[in-house]
């Protein structure tokens, strides 16, 4: 097996790769930057963000049970797995059980780890990744090399190739909007006729039993929605106490990830959802939801250097500002979870054979400043590499002498001195000594000179001849203050403000806002309605069909109507209850979404969402829908309509 | 009526940057303080970033500068950094990073002129709380530039990222190391493309501005934070 040294070494050797991903990393860390300093409480969120994981961490088996209660309560069907081995088993009987052939999986690191593909495929069942990113770097055969960008060493050159060997495209194709649809119309078709939806997860509510799916694309959506089976591989360590808490888990996590404020569907699902009147009239069965609970080495994580690993919300920030990922591609891990948290998991997750990992850092902090959940990774690894010299499994890899030079003052100056002494043959130690040699890279950096007089013996020869220069003594210090990012929050919004802030939030994701003054020109004759927006509608004199129900039928579609309950200033998000929609499809299949929400029903952030949710009834299935899908999995490029509608209008009524 | 203070001048410093150190005394002792420098070679964390144990070195550390209460002013804030980190909180003599010290003491414009265009390269010791403890310096040695007439700080791009030296890390990944010296001489070059030619870099850790000088390719000189001072004085 090769050392982390030697394959950084190789891709270094790449330079055009290495400058593409570089550039690509400086530029997603910029939109987190910039982001963030709208974002008044942004210290306060990471601060009970990471008091949060703390609390589930310190009471964690009591956790576990209230949620897996809380889910079973609601229907789902929870497994728990102790090894990979057992998620896979788990997850092929229940594939088994419904003749499961094909199987569509949105972006999920558990399945990763457990290497699921790989094992359901030698057992005959297909599994596709529906995720842009994850897609590509199947069909090249390769695992991701980021934990939220599959493909970003890969160039828009490369995929091209790729898509047209796969014939997705024409030949020569290196454009992301048309590549992106290349891919769209592949997986549509397998979306439409898988059998079994798989998905990871972010968060389980222990309060509630509830499983959130965090995603841009829409490809996890339409993976659950269409076929009627949903299985989660989440790890144990993904459970926060209270559904409240997601405000705090939400504003942190899109930020930290890629720069938005909310990511564009985050899914709530809890238990399965009851079929609705339509779908069982058409003789539709009864949906299932399985939740496999993965410890996998999860619980033997604490008390080591690891265990504050285990917080980690996998937005994969510390990648993007660590100057070592930035240079090595995630590949150069060698490991499923690469980057800074990934070099912490390493040795106590990765069997032994990645004991390097903690010592590729410079231990510069860039992680620690912007890690969401505030865990000091870079410490970690600093704890690491002492616990694994200590107990033998790494070498500490200074010269042999050195501990006991810099521990005697007298020795010290005697090596020195004989160094400088040795002036005229100290080409001999460099080309020899080890270290000496790993420093200068083959003459691309220098020794470095030896002054003639050390500090030491210079402040010696003046013995009490001090300076006499003189200068005033001044006022003290003061605050030289630059660019400080000033921030826009108001503690409180009035009505008027919230609904510019709305639609200010909703066009930076991409979406649209509709006057219910114009309704008919958001609504043209061809667009079909869901029940409650067809209601809406004529009550304003609109009349369109209804929406179909079926998932072919709805293949296609120019326009749906659809209802959401109500809007987050702050996120330019929409609240919808699946339980509005006669099919969850309907949401997902139009090429245009037109979201319909009560006038009155706008609150300021998600904090006043939830506890909105909380008070009505949480629903089987309810998302926050923040634009129009969307994906930039090639190049960084934005592209809309990734899987879903490329276009959400949002009309208050 | 001169009164004391104690420097430590760590190991690397003392042999490979003496300048720094003469540049900080002279300052010191400009401003009317009797400086002692503390009699210990290397604060432990060459050793202890590489995972080799250091509490041999530590404990030496505390034996030169013990049975005395007061602060020990320390000419590099990754040195600052990594006693903060391992001594206990509150612990006594307290430690300070010389350009926070400095920034108490120096004058409120320094009496010379320097017409330079200097790019400032903050170490990552000296940009970002670390352990819990808040960063060290970056700030007071903007403040302390600040007070120099004529003279320009430029801020690079992506100053946040670290030049690549990181201790043993240096010589664990050399070639990785030096394409991030590489890069970052790159950005302190460009630093000054609104202000004006940079003419030099300036730092308050001289192991960076040790790795940058060795792979330099850009022909700046560098400069711990002190000798420009001095260079005003
Ligand atoms: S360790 Fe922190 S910054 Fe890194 S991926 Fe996890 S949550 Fe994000």
């Amino acid at each position: 097996m090769t050392t982390f040294a030697q394959r950084i070494a190789a891709v270094l050797r790449r330079e055009d790769f290495v400058e593409r991903h570089v550039a690509a990393l400086r530029y997603k860390a910029g939109h987190r930057n910039t982001t963030i300093e709208s974002i008044a409480d942004w210290e306060q969120r990471r601060e009970t963000a990471r008091a949060l994981k703390q609390e589930v961490r310190d009471d964690h088996e009591r956790f576990v049970d209230s949620w897996t209660r809380a889910a079973r309560e609601a229907g789902t069907i929870v497994h728990e797995a102790s090894t990979a081995a057992d998620a896979c088993g788990i997850v092929l009987e229940i594939a088994k059980r419904h003749g499961a052939e094909s199987i569509a999986k949105s972006k999920s690191m558990t399945t990763e780890e457990c290497e699921l593909n790989q094992f359901l495929a030698r057992h005959g069942i297909t599994v596709t990744d529906t995720d842009l990113g994850e897609r590509i770097v199947q069909l090249f055969g390769e695992p991701p090399s980021h934990l939220v960008m599959p493909a970003i060493h890969r160039s828009r050159k490369e995929i091209g190739d790729l898509f047209a060997r796969e014939g997705m495209c024409d030949p020569g194709e290196e454009d992301p909007t048309r590549l992106t649809m290349a891919a769209r119309r592949a997986l549509r078709t397998l979306f439409l006729t898988a059998d079994l939806g798989m998905t990871g997860g972010n968060f389980l509510v222990a309060e509630t039993g509830t499983l959130v799916v965090i995603e841009n694309e829409a490809n996890s959506l339409l993976g659950t929605s269409l076929p009627d089976v949903h299985i989660a591989v989440v790890g144990i360590e993904k459970i926060i106490p209270r559904l409240a808490d997601l405000a705090t888990f939400l504003t942190v996590l899109a930020p930290s990830s890629t720069g938005q404020r909310l990511t564009t569907y985050a899914t709530h699902y809890t238990g399965p959802q009851p079929r609705t009147q339509a779908e069982i009239a058409r003789g539709l069965g009864p949906r299932e939801l399985h939740v496999v609970l993965l410890d996998n080495g999860r619980r033997q994580l604490r008390g080591t250097p690891a265990e504050e690993g285990l917080a980690c919300i996998r937005c994969g920030a510390c990648l993007n500002v660590c100057p070592v990922y930035r240079r090595a591609g995630g590949h150069a891990y060698d490991w499923t979870y690469m980057g800074p948290i990934g070099a912490v998991l390493a040795p106590a997750l990765g069997g032994g054979t990645r004991d390097d990992l903690p010592k590729a850092s410079s231990l510069c902090g860039a992680c620690n400043d912007v890690c969401p959940v505030k865990i000091d990774i870079s410490g970690h690894l600093h704890e690491w590499r002492r616990e694994l010299v200590a107990r033998g499994r790494v070498r500490h890899g200074l010269p042999p002498m050195l501990p006991s030079l810099l521990a005697h003052k007298r020795l010290w100056r005697v090596g020195i001195g004989t160094a400088k002494a040795l002036g005229p043959v100290s080409g001999f130690f460099a080309k020899h000594s080890a270290a000496l040699q790993r420093w200068q890279v083959g003459g691309e950096r220098q020794l470095p000179e030896l002054p003639s007089q050390s500090f030491t013996r210079w402040f010696r020869s003046r013995a009490g001849g001090e300076s006499t220069l003189r200068l005033e003594r001044g006022s003290g210090p003061r605050t030289v203050t630059r660019d400080d990012p000033t921030t826009e929050r108001a503690p409180g919004y009035s009505a008027e403000l919230l609904e510019q802030l709305f639609e200010q939030r909703l066009i930076e994701a991409g979406g649209e806002t509709g006057s219910s003054d114009r309704l008919v020109e958001a609504v043209p004759d061809r667009a079909v309605a869901t029940e409650p927006a067809a209601r809406l509608l004529a009550a304003r004199d609109i009349h369109r069909s209804m929406a179909p129900i079926d998932k072919h039928e709805l293949d296609g579609i120019d326009v749906l109507v659809a209802t959401a309950r109500m809007r987050i200033g702050q996120k330019g998000a929409c609240w919808v209850d699946f339980s509005d929609l006669g099919s969850r499809a309907q949401l997902l299949l139009a090429e245009t979404l037109v979201l319909l929400v009560p006038r009155e029903a706008i609150v300021a952030d998600l904090d006043e969402a939830y506890a909105r949710i909380a008070g009505e009834s949480l629903p089987s299935c309810g998302a926050f829908v923040t634009g129009p899908s969307k994906t930039a999995d090639i190049e960084q490029t934005l592209v809309f309509g990734a899987h879903g509608p490329r276009r959400l209008v949002v009309v208050p009524v | 009526m001169a009164s004391s203070v104690r420097f430590f001048i760590p190991c690397y410093v003392d042999e490979l940057w003496p300048q720094a150190g003469r540049a900080a005394v002279e300052l010191a002792e400009a401003v009317g303080f009797r400086v002692r420098v503390v009699d210990a070679v290397c604060c432990g964390q060459s050793l202890s970033n590489a995972g080799a144990a250091s509490g041999r070195l530590e404990a030496r550390f505390e034996a030169a500068v013990g049975g005395d209460d007061s602060e020990i002013v320390v000419l590099s804030a990754s040195c600052a950094g990594h006693l903060d980190s391992v001594r206990p909180p509150q612990a006594r003599p307290a430690v300070v990073e010389w350009c926070e010290w400095f920034a108490r003491h120096a004058p409120d414009r320094f009496p010379k002129r320097v017409d330079r265009c200097i790019a400032l390269h903050g170490s990552c010791s000296a940009l970002r709380p670390s352990r819990g403890q808040p960063s060290r310096g970056v700030a007071a040695m903007r403040d302390l530039l600040s007070r120099v007439d004529g003279l320009v700080v430029a801020d690079p791009e992506f100053a946040s990222e670290c030049c690549g030296f990181g201790g043993s890390f240096a010589t664990t990944f050399p070639e990785l190391s030096v394409r991030m010296g590489k890069d970052k001489l790159a950005s302190l070059r460009d630093a000054g493309r609104d202000q004006g030619p940079v003419d030099g870099i300036v730092s308050s850790d001289c192991s960076c501005l040790l790795h940058l000088r060795a792979i330099e390719g850009v022909g700046l000189p560098f400069y711990h934070v002190a000798e420009i001072l001095r260079s005003a004085a």
